[in-house]
């Protein structure tokens, strides 16, 4: 154990002046951004409160929106960050001839981001109930319904993660990992705008399927909020899927030559 | 004398190539063992099989005595340094931060860390960034992480790469002093021959991934009969007389490879008794160059 936790820290010395932090507050900056645009907006601003307006659930969704255009991009930055400080100086033989097993390796780098991340993203989650406040929402928090979706997010960003940095470990140009988190949110906006029968196959627009509400005809030129059933499946989706990824990248990388 | 490493039968293979096949190769305990061959003769490779960075195709590596394998692969690593292909760091960290990691990754003390830093030579460059270091400085980097943890066994791939005589020199005097000062094996690698001839006690020859030759530079030198200079009255008659040898017209005698005394003799002899005036006879030694490039048919550099 003391072993496990003296790695943990020698990764974490390897990330100073890797900016890391920076790249998080920049990220938080634009999601946030969004959800200030939207809280902003007159339309909504106009509607605060009412009960028909689901102003909680609509900043959610603003929120949702920012983490389907930005998300993938954050997570294949970080993950190429943290593999590419190996692959410049070639330090995967010093780790390798250290005593530490490629597995070794690969969990305590993922579960170092991970974590950083987790810990981004619940602060996310702490900065939208502020900014709801802040903008005069009094409705009470929907509680249950953050908390899926905040689980969920955390669920889908693993596997993303996952994808990315395996990418990011095996292949030395990290431009295919980038490039892909940039065709990640393309699908993902596209898929907002394909029936759910079809984006459910795009993991990158799972954020999206989030969404708590949808709008419904309540007369000519009138449209209204409609609530929908929490969708359970993006998070348990999501879950496994990762879980799948990691474990056999695990397994992949091991078996490479240096 | 122990055996600190002992390959029987190594052989790695990607694809259908055969990059490796080493029927033998033993490094004894506190020697300077060179490990010479041309470029992609499969020098490195059988480096980093023996470092396990590379899994042998087939093949037995013992290393101390102990067959390296999953069990053993740890503790084994723990003695050994090596610098393969150039050195390894973090570009964006200084030189000390390196040394820092370094010190947890292997597990060794802080004074441990600072004695590599002052062998290298590197002590009045540790606060600046690797990304700033020339390249002879990072692979003083690279040896003072390899010796930190003052190991058994050092495997050195090319440790004078990229550095200029003076780095050379140094570099050559810093490993001639590993077995003496610190009981250090080493094993290195290198196309400088002039080089490696200055530094190892025993050598081992590779050329496309087969060990054509290893032993002592003595017995290398005494397998391979000096080459014996005629200076004559009358140098192109000499060379007619032995064009059927491995002779050679030079401007004022013939040069006659691989000649044992015998040979020498006769020679000399039927030069006199073709009227020819023999003027003087130099034995010329084999440099290490010529004897490489004469069994692998390559020149080193």
């Amino acid at each position: 154990m003391i072993n496990k936790i003296k790695k943990f820290s020698v990764e974490n010395k390897k990330y100073r002046h890797l900016y890391l932090s920076l790249i998080f507050l920049l990220f938080l900056f634009m999601d946030m951004g969004i959800v200030i645009m939207t809280a902003l907006d007159s339309n909504f601003q106009s509607t605060i409160n009412k009960p028909e307006s689901y102003s909680w659930l609509q900043l959610i969704n603003s929120y949702l929106i920012a983490k389907t255009i930005f998300m993938p991009t954050l997570l294949a930055v970080i993950t190429s960050r943290v593999a590419d400080i190996e692959n410049r100086g070639d330090m995967w033989k010093v780790l390798k001839t250290s005593g530490w097993t490629m597995e070794e390796i690969f969990d305590i780098k993922f579960l170092s981001i991970f974590l950083k991340y987790i810990i981004f993203q619940i602060l996310e989650g702490i900065l939208l109930v502020l900014v709801g406040r802040k903008v005069g929402i009094t409705m009470p928090i929907p509680v249950e319904r953050l908390t899926v979706t905040l689980i969920s997010i955390i669920a889908i960003s693993f596997a993303i993660m996952t994808i990315h940095y395996f990418l990011a470990m095996r292949y030395e140009n990290q431009l295919i990992g980038l490039a892909l988190s940039v065709c990640g949110s393309l699908s993902g906006i596209i898929g907002i705008l394909l029936p759910f029968g079809i984006s459910r196959f795009i993991l990158y627009s799972y954020y999206a399927h989030l969404i708590s509400t949808e709008f419904v005809k309540t007369g000519k030129d009138q449209w209204g909020l409609k609530l929908v059933p929490m969708r359970l499946y993006p998070l348990l989706v999501s879950a496994l899927l990762g879980i799948f990824v990691f474990v056999w990248s695990r397994r992949k990388l091991k078996k490479l030559d240096f | 004398m122990t055996m600190m490493i002992e390959i029987k039968n190594l052989i790695k293979k990607y694809g259908r190539e055969t990059v490796v096949n080493i029927d033998s190769l033993r490094i004894k305990e506190g020697e300077i063992y060179g490990f010479l061959g041309p470029n992609g003769a499969g020098k490195s490779t059988t480096m980093k099989m023996i470092l396990s960075l590379v899994t042998p195709t087939d093949g037995k590596i013992q290393i101390m005595g102990r067959e390296m394998n999953d069990n053993t692969r740890v503790a084994l690593l723990q003695q050994i340094g090596s610098l393969i292909e150039g050195p390894s760091y973090y570009s964006h960290l200084t030189g000390m931060e390196n040394m820092e990691i370094i010190q947890v990754l292997k597990d060794v003390p802080k004074k441990n860390i600072e004695k590599a830093i002052q062998i290298v030579g590197l002590k009045n460059h540790m606060n600046k960034k690797v990304k700033n270091y020339s390249l002879g400085m990072k692979q003083r980097l690279g040896v003072a992480m390899a010796i930190s943890n003052f190991p058994k066994l050092i495997i050195l791939d090319e440790p004078t790469n990229g550095l200029d005589p003076a780095g050379m020199e140094e570099m050559r005097k810093l490993i001639k002093t590993l077995p003496k000062d610190y009981g250090m094996t080493v094993m290195m690698s290198s196309h400088i021959l002039d080089e490696v001839e200055k530094v190892v006690s025993s050598i081992g020859i590779i050329n496309k991934g087969h060990m054509i030759f290893e032993g002592s530079l003595a017995e290398l030198k005494r397998d391979n009969h000096p080459s014996i200079y005629f200076k004559t009255s009358n140098p192109q008659k000499t060379f007619v007389l032995f064009k059927e040898k491995n002779s050679e017209l030079r401007e004022e005698g013939v040069l006659i490879s691989d000649l044992s005394d015998s040979e020498t003799a006769y020679c000399a002899k039927k030069i006199i008794d073709s009227g020819i005036e023999l003027y003087r006879m130099e034995e010329r030694t084999k440099s290490l160059e010529e004897l490489f490039i004469q069994l692998t048919g390559k020149k080193s550099l």
